[in-house]
């Protein structure tokens, strides 16, 4: 099909001289620079490019930005690709590849099509009525509508490209650069300020850029922006954001935003930048969208808004066609009417539903020449893949029926305009409320409790010199509240047309009265017609938040721009309400569709979460450790020789521990500075047993509770003096705990002398446990008298080890005699290598957490979050002795003595050792008393912590049990997936119960 | 490793072997400052005592203002809380500092190794740190002497104004610290970064 | 992103800050004389009103103290913050935390008593 340029020989904003290529559905175009993609569609005459879609119909260009409900296609190819971009709203930039959508195997005879002869079966709603039968053959639907739901395609591989965000702040953010928010930036920014101007498009101008016949200062208003617009950028303060979508506005002036900037920055830029920005007020200059008017087949490709071809006319230089009608409610469209003859277009009618109509622009609109139908409607259109006529007839008195006879007109484009939506999504999103204007036929901003004022098209202001003065007073009133002087400057003298109200005809009457209105479409994107909402109204969903959602109306990607008050006014004719009575549905965030990557920045891959690493990580490394992760740390799990499986490797750890000398890598555990006159009281207060009396230089196990109760964490605390002491946690609670300390200290005990410092990454910690373990601290101690008598277990010295001072706590949570070894983190690297060094000849064996693990299981000693979830007492785990019986008050007091918390059947701590000497049980698995061949069966308990203990030879395991301390002896049965395996329940402690060793 | 008697230190920056160097006319600059001294001293300010005796000792009063930072001779002192500050002293003071502190009776506790420093300057250092603090550090807001604990992405900081070019540094827990540096050189990528040595 | 303005450090994002439940919930002075039922009530219950809600924060992120605020829960409306150990200072803060249920609760009178 040979294919003609709309390009018009003169006019327009873009560059003529700049040829731009690309490609769409695999053939390819020319276009300019400055051209959109649609512009550029339309440019060279291809009016098809989507297939609706539920109907598949052929659907083409409707509007000139952000509110375009159906020229949505696949952008770019390969990783970069991406889905239902707005054709209307992508920069045409050399070798740009974009393909429509929705469509197999062409988009011209597209097999989809069907849906349109099925339509009478595809109504709104009908998936809830549909496969359901038979029940078995769900899979086969799901594999179909898989295959034909959803528009676009999904990248196949990870995306290519980056995305950054930002912080600011401002005394003034000023969404939309038309005159209105023009006006206010400036006024704003005069006064010095700080403003942010975001416009989502190219370039500042916003309605004026699309505008011929406005003069402003005695200039069109397109040479007259140029000036204004340096005049903003010569201000120091005042930031200018193009291609800058503001897409939420949520509590307390803060605002998300969507910077596009990869089209014409270029691949080393980030594709897009989301800034968060902080205002303390906002000028809202949103504008507004037109909306269609509603009647029969009023979706053809060619079918448009007429402001919209106005701006292709104005900003592009493109005319949708040869032939282009004009059917309104209003005196707005006849501009388009005028700028269309201005340039040499055709124009064989104009349709206007008012029966009165006059005013300048239609007096213009006769002395050019035109034809003018004055309370006539559109009742039909012809044209699959393109317009090719539009039927009219008279409207009765009270626009219900048509009378009179049928006229068909040809012509190639029709410039529809049903009345104009504010746009007040952000004004609605901050919480800002809504109210009907029956003049305009709209929702305006009413009141809100945010710092935000809307201005211009977007508060029902249409005219560009009201716009300007609205603009230039909220601007200047937003500066002052920032405590910023206001500086006078007169306002621009504008010239434009007049315009009369405009009227409202929510329903055109199909052409053959009791027809369906089944192509009456309403929300253009889903396919939802006037028939469906009457559908919903019969089927009972009245509400308009059960409109929207069964019929889906306004919930595209486009949010029902250019439907959602056509949808509610259509429901409040049949409900015979008025439209307050039908009310809106809630706006949401993003008010355009964002990249995901966005929101997520740069905080991915490497940089998604820190990893923590201790000061002798360099040496873990070097020697082949295996690293587990504990939170946001990673340790060293167990180091393997060449060729050792962990088993083997956790084995020889634990042996050479029990044996010669371990190392083991503590400094990842909680350590809290505690000072102060109260502080022993405070800890008396926080753990469940004494402190008052612990002397200085001794350290103490201490179990922390919630209020509950219930274990919280534990830890040993010493005491360096009278009123100091330093509290260990564990890894994972070292900030909770400290968290839960001040919390304490702050709102029920402020009047406790006692200051808390966490010093958990200032000291490092090599813990060495073992028989061997003094002698190979006294080759590299000498200033401390390292004997039992001198330095008894559970107590503390300072003193130099390796050269480095350090602080020693002689305590063990691997059973045997063991020295903690804390210095400054920057020895720490030292101080392991010294160790190391030393204790080579002493068969030194460094361990990780596995092994440590295993040491303490095999001592019975408890891990807070492994043998406990938070549902668990000291007396499930057989800890009666650390609960004082003295203490009046101490945290979780109370709630041990609920009466849940004392029942008998709770589960308690016990260890299982497995009747099949290979079987280590699995962490986790379920305890049951009696076996059954098919669940379900009695959960009695549950393994918290396994392993093989090469100290016993055998595994091990501790558990959970109901009343478990009164089944010692018994068998249970622990069901896993293919097999039974059978354990006895033991004493939670299976190796140097009367704990001897340590002490020594 | 240790050389005769001293032992070796290692900072969290170290590790990550960075080697000097950048573009000249780089937007930002980083260097971690090593092994400075840092010692949380906890007090009443309505204790005139304790406040003649930090004055005495360190030289300065601590600042009552909130997020403020006091330079005096070569340490900061910075608010960290209506009873805590953090004194921040060339490598080796704090042991000294800390000993008169303690004597005296002052709630001192050191934490020198709980954190780094990273100096951030640049024309851009601002724009840099906007892509991750959501303080406002526009000079009308945020100048020489003001300081604050807040998060540079997801890690918790404690920052202050050294110099109008402007100069900031940047106190983070040690484990934090290859993130962050990682970060800021994330973060410098569209401005240039050059890296100085510690 | 509520902008929240803590008592020392001025204003911030309320990502830097930990909520802590419901303000003014006095701890029992002798929470033995109290049955289970009236110590979950301590424990476990809190208001959760649609509007004005007394409430703990602490500026976990920044210099870590607590404070209670006045906040409508429907409109995120902040009335003020006021220091721990406070009541509120507004006219409509104050009848909030006087029309509480717990005022009359088992707790609370234990808590009070302590003092007499």
């Amino acid at each position: 099909m040979r294919r003609r340029s709309n390009r018009l020989e003169k006019g327009g904003r873009v560059d003529r001289t700049r040829p731009v290529r690309f490609r769409f559905d695999g053939r390819d175009f020319e276009g300019l620079s400055g051209d959109t993609l649609a512009s550029a569609l339309l440019a060279n005459d291809v009016s098809l490019v989507a297939r609706s879609f539920k109907y598949h119909r052929p659907r083409g260009i409707v509007a000139l930005g952000v509110e375009e409900p159906n020229a949505l296609v696949q952008c770019g190819i390969g990783n970069g690709t991406t889905p239902n971009q707005r054709a209307t709203r992508i920069e045409l930039t050399d070798g740009l590849i974009a393909a429509s959508q929705n469509r197999w195997p062409l988009l011209r005879a597209d097999i989809g099509a069907i849906n349109s002869l099925l339509s009478p079966l595809l109504p709104a709603g009908f998936y809830y009525k549909t496969f359901m039968w038979p029940p078995g053959w769900w899979l086969r639907y799901e594999h179909w509508i898989r295959r034909v739901a959803g528009l676009g395609r999904a990248p196949p591989g990870p995306d290519p490209d980056h995305y950054r965000q930002v912080h600011a702040h401002c005394d003034v953010l000023v969404v939309g650069a038309g005159p209105a928010g023009l006006a206010a930036a400036a006024a704003a920014g005069r006064s010095g300020a700080r403003v942010i101007l975001a416009d989502e498009q190219s370039e500042p101008g916003g309605s004026l850029l699309a505008e011929d016949d406005v003069e402003i200062d005695g200039r069109p208003a397109a040479d007259w922006l140029p000036t204004l617009i340096a005049d903003l950028q010569a201000m120091p303060e005042l930031t200018v954001l193009t291609r800058t979508a503001v897409n939420g506005l949520h509590d307390h002036g803060f605002l998300t935003m969507l910077q596009n900037r990869a089209a014409h920055e270029g691949t080393a830029r980030p594709r897009c930048t989301l800034w968060k920005v902080r205002a303390r007020h906002v000028v809202l200059a949103t504008g507004a969208h037109e909306r269609p008017l509603v009647f029969a087949d009023n979706d053809r490709p060619g079918i448009m808004l007429a402001s919209a071809v106005r701006g292709y006319i104005t900003r592009y230089g493109v005319t949708p066609g040869r032939r282009v009608a004009v059917f309104c409610s209003n005196d707005d469209a006849y501009r388009t009417a005028l700028v269309l003859v201005r340039h040499g277009v055709e124009v064989p009618a104009i349709i206007d539903v008012r029966a009165n109509t006059a005013g300048p622009l239609v007096d213009a609109a006769r002395a050019a020449g035109l034809t003018v139908h004055a309370g006539h409607a559109v009742v039909g259109t012809s044209g699959w893949h393109r317009l090719r006529s539009i039927t009219i007839r008279q409207l009765s008195g009270d626009g219900q029926t048509c009378t009179g006879r049928r006229r068909t007109i040809r012509c190639d484009a029709l410039a529809v305009s049903g009345g104009w939506t504010p746009a007040v999504h952000l004004f609605s999103q901050g919480g800002g409320s809504l109210a009907w204007d029956e003049a305009i036929g709209a929702f305006l901003p009413d009141a809100t409790l945010q710092q935000v004022t809307p201005v211009g098209g977007c508060a029902g202001t249409m005219s560009v010199a009201g716009c300007l003065a609205e603009g230039h007073a909220t601007g200047g009133a937003a500066a002052c509240a920032a405590g910023h002087e206001e500086i006078e400057a007169p306002l621009p003298r504008v010239l434009e047309h007049s315009q009369s109200l405009p009227d409202h005809l929510w329903t055109v009457p199909h052409g053959r009265p009791g027809r369906p209105l089944a192509t009456h479409f309403v929300d253009f994107q889903n396919d939802v017609t006037a028939a469906d909402v009457h559908l919903a109204a019969r089927e009972g969903y009245t509400s308009v938040e059960h409109l929207k959602r069964y019929t889906t109306t306004g919930m595209g990607t486009d949010q029902g721009k250019t439907s959602n008050v056509n949808a509610l006014a259509i429901m409040g004719e049949v409900l015979g309400s008025d439209i307050p009575g039908v009310g809106h549905t809630t706006f949401r965030p993003p008010y355009t569709p964002a990249a995901i990557g966005a929101y997520a920045g740069r905080t991915i891959g490497a940089l998604f979460d820190p990893v923590r690493i201790t000061a002798m990580d360099p040496w873990h490394r070097a020697h082949g450790a295996a690293f587990e992760h504990v939170g946001q740390w990673m340790r060293a799990w167990y180091y393997p020789r060449p060729g050792e499986s962990m088993r083997q490797a956790v084995d020889r750890e634990v042996t050479a521990a029990r044996e010669a000398v371990g190392l083991l890598d503590a400094s990842t555990l909680g350590k809290i500075d505690i000072q102060g006159a109260d502080a022993a009281e405070f800890l008396n207060r926080v753990y469940t047993n004494s402190w008052l009396r612990l002397q200085p230089g001794r350290a103490r196990y201490g179990l922390m509770l919630g209020e509950d109760g219930m274990v919280m964490d534990d830890g040993v605390t010493t005491r360096l003096a009278e009123n100091h002491f330093h509290m260990t946690t564990t890894t994972g609670g070292a900030g909770t705990v400290l968290d839960w300390l001040e919390e304490w200290l702050q709102t029920e005990w402020p009047d406790l002398d006692v200051r808390l410092t966490s010093v958990t990454e200032h000291w490092a910690v090599a813990a060495l446990c073992g028989p061997r373990s003094r002698e190979l601290l006294a080759r590299l101690c000498t200033d401390i008298d390292l004997s039992a008598e001198a330095f008894p277990f559970m107590s503390m010295r300072e003193g130099t080890v390796a050269g480095i001072p350090a602080r020693i706590f002689r305590i063990s949570f691997s059973g045997e005699i063991s020295f903690e070894i804390n210095v400054r983190r920057r020895h720490g690297l030292a101080l392991w290598e010294a160790l190391v060094a030393a204790g080579e000849p002493l068969g030194l064996c460094p361990y990780g957490t596995e092994a440590m693990h295993v040491l303490r299981a095999e001592k019975g000693f408890i891990i807070v979050g492994q043998e406990t979830d938070g549902t668990v007492t000291p007396f499930d785990l057989g800890m009666d002795w650390i609960v004082s019986k003295t203490k009046t008050d101490f945290i979780g007091k109370r709630g041990l003595d609920r009466r849940d918390l004392l029942a008998p059947d709770r589960k308690q701590l016990v260890g299982l050792l497995s009747e099949d000497p290979r079987d280590v049980i699995p962490e986790g698995a379920q305890v049951v008393e009696t076996v059954r061949s098919r669940p379900p069966m009695t959960m009695i308990g549950h393994v918290t912590s396994s392993y093989h203990s090469p100290t016993c030879g055998r595994p091990i395991a501790l558990a959970l049990v109901k009343g478990g301390r009164s089944m010692l002896g018994n068998t249970v049965s622990i069901p896993l997936a293919n097999r039974v395996v059978g354990a006895v329940v033991s004493e939670p402690r299976f190796f140097d119960p009367e704990g001897e060793r340590m002490h020594g | 490793m240790a050389d005769q008697g001293a032992p070796a230190c290692v900072t969290p920056i170290d590790v990550l072997a960075t080697p000097p160097g950048g573009p000249r006319g780089a937007g930002i600059a980083i260097r971690e400052r090593r092994l400075l001294g840092k010692l949380v001293v906890r007090g009443d300010t309505r204790d005139t005592d304790f406040i003649d005796t930090v004055q005495g000792t360190v030289g300065t009063a601590p600042p009552t203002t909130p997020n403020r930072c006091v330079f005096h001779d070569t340490l900061a002192v910075i608010w960290l809380g209506p009873d805590e500050w953090l004194v921040v002293t060339p490598p080796g003071r704090e042991e000294g500092l800390l000993d008169a502190l303690a004597a005296e009776g002052i709630v001192v506790t050191d934490v020198s190794d709980q954190s780094t420093v990273i100096r951030l300057t640049g024309p851009r250092a601002r724009e840099v740190l906007a892509q991750g603090c959501a303080l406002d550090l526009h000079p009308r807001s945020f100048r020489v002497g003001s300081a604050a604990q807040s998060r540079i992405g997801r890690i918790r900081t404690t920052l202050w104004q050294v110099d109008a070019q402007p100069g900031y540094d940047l106190l983070v827990s040690c484990s934090f610290a290859a993130w962050l540096w990682a970060w800021l050189t994330d973060a410098g990528g569209e401005f240039g970064v050059r890296v100085e040595a510690g | 992103m509520l902008l929240i303005n803590c008592p020392w450090c001025g204003p911030r994002d309320d990502a830097e800050f930990h909520y802590g439940g419901e303000a003014h919930i006095l701890r029992p002075a002798n929470p033995s004389a109290l049955s289970d039922e009236e110590f979950a009530e301590y424990l476990f219950l809190q208001q959760n009103p649609r509007g004005l809600h007394l409430e703990r924060w602490c500026h976990s992120d920044g210099c870590r103290r607590w404070f209670n605020m006045v906040r409508d829960t429907a409109t995120n409306r902040i009335l003020e913050v006021y220091p721990m150990g406070e009541l509120p200072s507004s006219q409509s803060g104050l009848a909030a935390w006087r029309n509480n249920w717990r005022r009359n609760s088992a707790a609370e009178r234990n808590a009070r008593n302590r003092v007499e």
